[in-house]
């Protein structure tokens, strides 16, 4: 029993952290970056560098090996840095990768930094970082299950999106996804659906979080009726709510990416009671989904009262609380609704068969 | 990051199991009436036989009686405890705070005295902190303690002091230096309850029972001998004493709400609204889900505080976030078990099995968002502890 990150994997969300603070500041992102300038591209050669962009992916392919909590661990820090960079949806389709042999390939190039995926987790999802990445993997629902997409990034049209450091473009007139589409095979599908989730859940949680830590530097700066506003309770126990449901959420996050890494290479070991497969795929299942109820509630709920500390500043374009703000909304428009994870949770609490 | 026990420890999980589920509904079988494991009678006794068989003092030295368990097994046996579903004993202040504190802060003598009747549940403890005038802002105590010669003199009224009328002895706070900076005035003394000039009069709750009391002393004549600590650092001893059982605190609560939610889970199959199933009920479904995600979350937190602990550094101030969201959770689980019963629910707290005692819950846990600092008190200490934001 140790639920708690190693020193290694506080160090590398602690890297991570400093890397965008320092290369990618928010002024600096709030000008644009065009993914051709070759300072753009050096810093993804560095982040690949670093490890990061295989940090799930299988050795023999150049990846670290490593699994689902850590690459959660890096897109907490891309969201808390606001990162505009696709690292975290190159993170999400490690699962993908990994689960389908007909991906095996693309791991070392995806490792290597030769190749910048944006996943849309839904057919009509917009597409975003368009102009910023290299393909765009769509993981749609048909009939026969889970079936991915792919198509090549050149030639859309970008625009300011509800994000505004992440260009999107619209599907219409995009060309069509090209004939590598492929159908997953549906019990690895599942698991590697849920580990993209995880990903984006985990940016959420950290767009969120760096929401509430500007909110809190200000309610402790700003003065009115001659005291900091961050001494009011009214004040003060909103952030303390905000701390509390996002942190809850954290806690999902780790123990669904635990259960995901489990018997997995470079994940937990499994032992004692209830190891049989069932039983591991329903733990799966649901702690997946709590992960993912409490998320989307608790970083949409944190990020909002961010604004709301700030009082007008917070309505501004100059405040950076909005940017955290529009991230996880936009984060929230282009995932699985919390609504299907919800149901998920009831299903399993009352033995049912699982919905989607 | 191990979400699981390791082999030797599910080892030691089934050999309590097995012990809770022999013990457990052989003595409860020997009390005939239908909610008897509330009853003061049934508690004591259980936990007398816990004791009698061992059970009792799992995080103390070998030294004085105890089983020195590591920490991972400590909380097997509070899971395994709550699992079995039988009662929480009378003494768990005595075993839960009093022990830890005499054994960090206690004097050798107080350490020889005590201990064994704690770990034998001959003696009863309860804790007079609160006061009338000292609720959440406790350091304002008013009761003073007067030297004279090997003797303190003891005046002041403490209030919402469990088992008061029970108890054999009582740890005070009591104000040793009215002069000083409030928090260094104040000392950490063991009284006995039966010295003359105590007088306890029981508060009736708004579940109709009396658990708590109100305790006047009067020129109650406490031995120099009977002080925990130096004079005047009681307050530090009060607060240590809080962290003691970090570790371990909220791993039955969690198991119990884990097992209260199937409760209630299964009274939604079988109660109806408006002539259908509860459970068919979308709002009532997904109030439910809710709570399953707070059963996995409390969990979680309890399982964090374990790791903290086992790791040996300073109780951090997440322990407020947990006490907050079981408080709240625990509130919003019998609040949605007591709708479910309808009308049935007019036959109020002392109504039959089945209803009675969800009603009874259902109003008990408006005390657990009070009690032990309120949850206004908990979300100042994260704001303030946690956030950095400054005080008010």
């Amino acid at each position: 029993m140790d639920f708690a990150l190693s020193e290694e994997q506080v160090l590398l969300e602690q890297t991570a952290r400093s890397f965008f603070a320092e290369r990618l500041p928010v002024p600096r992102l709030r000008r644009g970056l065009a993914w051709q300038d070759s300072l753009v591209r050096g810093l993804w050669a560095e982040m690949a560098g670093l490890g990061w962009t295989g940090v799930a992916l299988p050795e023999a392919s150049g990846g670290v090996g490593l699994g689902a909590l850590e690459a959660m661990l890096l897109a907490r820090a891309a969201g808390a840095g606001l990162c505009p960079l696709p690292l975290v949806s190159t993170l999400a389709v490690s699962g993908l990768v990994r689960a389908e042999p007909a991906l095996a390939p693309e791991a070392a190039a995806l490792a290597a930094g030769r190749l910048a995926v944006s996943l849309a987790l839904d057919d009509a999802a917009p597409l975003r970082h368009a102009g910023q990445c290299d393909e765009h993997w769509t993981l749609g629902r048909g009939a026969q299950g889970l079936r991915l997409t792919r198509q090549r990034d050149g030639g859309l049209a970008s625009r300011a999106g509800l994000d505004p450091l992440i260009p999107v473009a619209s599907r219409d007139g995009a060309p069509r996804g090209d004939a590598r589409a492929c159908a997953l095979a549906p019990g690895q599908a599942a698991d590697a659906e849920r580990f993209a989730v995880l990903c984006f859940m985990a940016e959420m949680a950290g767009a969120a979080q760096g929401a509430l830590d500007l909110a809190v530097r200000y309610a402790g700066e700003r003065h009115q009726f001659g005291r900091p506003v961050g001494s009011f309770q009214a004040v003060k126990h909103r952030l303390a709510d905000a701390w509390v449901a996002l942190d809850n959420a954290w806690n999902a996050c780790l123990a669904a990416a635990a259960t995901l890494d489990e018997g997995m290479p470079g994940g937990a070991p499994g032992e004692g009671a209830g190891g049989d497969v069932e039983s591991l795929e329903a733990e799966r299942a649901e702690a997946c989904a709590v992960a993912h109820a409490l998320t989307a509630e608790a970083a949409r709920e944190a990020a909002a009262s961010a604004i709301q500390a700030h009082g007008g500043l917070g309505f501004t374009w100059e405040c950076d609380a909005q940017l955290h703000y529009k991230r996880v909304l936009s984060l929230l428009a282009c995932l699985p609704p919390a609504e299907r994870a919800w149901q998920q949770v009831e299903a399993a609490m009352l033995d049912e068969a699982l919905p989607g | 990051m191990r979400l699981r026990y390791s082999s030797e420890d599910e080892a030691c999980r089934a050999h309590v199991r097995a012990w809770f589920e022999t013990h457990w509904p052989a003595f409860r079988a020997r009390w005939p009436e239908p909610g008897a494991e509330r009853t003061v009678a049934l508690r004591r006794a259980w936990e007398d036989h816990l004791c009698a068989e061992g059970w009792s003092g799992l995080a103390w030295p070998l030294a004085y009686g105890g089983k020195a368990w590591p920490l991972t097994r400590q909380a097997i046996f509070h899971e395994e405890y709550a699992r079995s579903g039988a009662p929480l004993g009378m003494n768990i202040i005595g075993h839960g705070i009093l022990a830890p504190t005499l054994l960090h802060f206690g004097s050798d003598a107080q350490k020889e005295r005590f201990l064994p009747g704690i770990l034998s549940n001959r003696e009863l403890w309860c804790q007079g902190y609160s006061e009338p005038g000292a609720g959440s802002d406790l350091a304002a105590l008013s009761t003073r303690a007067v030297r004279e010669g090997d003797h303190y003199v003891l005046n002041g009224h403490k209030i919402w002091t469990s088992f008061a009328h029970l108890a054999d002895w009582c740890f005070v706070l009591a104000r040793t230096d009215p002069e000083a900076p409030r928090h260094r005035g104040i000392s950490f003394l063991l009284v006995d309850m039966k010295s003359p000039g105590i007088r306890t009069a029981p508060i009736r709750q708004m579940t109709g029972e009396a658990e708590f009391n109100e305790v006047f002393f009067e020129n109650v004549r406490v031995p120099v001998a009977q002080r925990v600590g130096e004079e005047n650092a009681g307050w530090r001893i009060a607060m240590s004493a809080a962290s003691f059982e970090r570790g371990t605190y909220f791993i039955p609560r969690q198991v119990r709400f884990a097992r209260e939610l199937e409760a209630v889970v299964a009274l939604a199959r079988t109660h109806h609204l408006d002539g259908r199933p509860a459970i068919e009920t979308p709002s009532v479904r997904r109030r439910l889900a809710r709570l399953r995600a707070d059963a996995r979350v409390l969990r979680l937190l309890t399982l964090r505080a374990l790791t903290a602990a086992m790791r040996g550094g300073p109780p951090g101030p997440e322990g407020s976030s947990t006490k907050l969201c079981w408080s709240e959770a625990h509130q919003r689980l019998h609040a949605l078990a007591a709708e479910l019963l309808g009308p049935q629910a007019l036959l109020g707290p002392e109504g039959p099995e089945g209803i009675g005692p969800v009603v009874r819950e259902a109003l008990w846990t408006r005390a657990e968002t009070l009690l032990a600092g309120t949850s206004e008190i908990q979300r100042n200490i994260i704001a303030e502890h946690v956030l950095g934001l400054p005080r008010g």
